[in-house]
């Protein structure tokens, strides 16, 4: 089920970033920490998301979520969630849009994975811990 | 009493108020030992796998109740 989630996550996240609606994006989270730690259960999929320019709106129109903006002095921009369905049961993701300076921080030296066939971004340990995602 | 003191020193928790447990650390270091022989890559499909055994487990527990 949740092989299955992530190869559609990553053809939505393609799509979209070919479409211009988002610059770049990299896993984080417990599946994030389970690549470079000790592997273990989670419960959905979070993405750092860049944007540039890109309105997050509309990306998460296109993505089939729903954009929440942080407040003034929440530490987080921006949040996209999307509820998707595999195999009858919903899964869900989390795009994370950070302040300028730490989305350039986080992109920076992002490492590249081979899994079932998907090439996923995955945002490196230091960085995790920076986040604290 | 006793039945306390055998739970509390069965105990592989690291709470600060629990009895350190050799055991404890060395099942915990067994299970970082193992991580560190896999790639990224097969850590990250393990935790898929987990997490698709952990759903499943919660649905058929969830009918249960």
């Amino acid at each position: 089920m949740f092989q299955e989630a992530l190869a559609e996550i990553l053809l939505r996240l393609e799509t979209a970033q070919s479409r211009g609606l988002l610059s770049r994006y990299a896993l984080i989270g417990g599946f994030a920490v389970s690549a470079w730690g000790v592997p273990r259960a989670t419960q959905d999929f979070d993405f750092a998301i860049a944007l540039d320019q890109a309105d997050p709106q509309a990306l998460a129109t296109f993505i089939g979520g729903r954009y929440q903006v942080g407040e003034p002095d929440d530490p987080l921009r921006g949040v996209v969630t999307v509820s998707i369905e595999v195999e009858h049961e919903p899964i869900s993701m989390q795009l994370v849009c950070f302040p300028s300076p730490l989305t350039e921080l986080t992109f920076r030296h992002i490492e590249m994975l081979s899994v079932l066939e998907c090439t996923v971004p995955v945002v490196p340990w230091p960085m995790l811990i920076i986040l604290k995602l | 009493m006793k039945a306390k003191s055998t739970a509390a020193s069965l105990s592989l928790g690291r709470n600060a108020s629990r009895r350190p447990s050799k055991l404890g650390d060395m099942l915990a270091q067994k299970k970082i030992d193992e991580a560190r022989r896999l790639t990224s890559e097969q850590r990250l499909l393990i935790a898929l796998e987990l997490s698709d055994a952990a759903a499943a487990l919660h649905r058929a527990c969830s009918k249960k109740r």
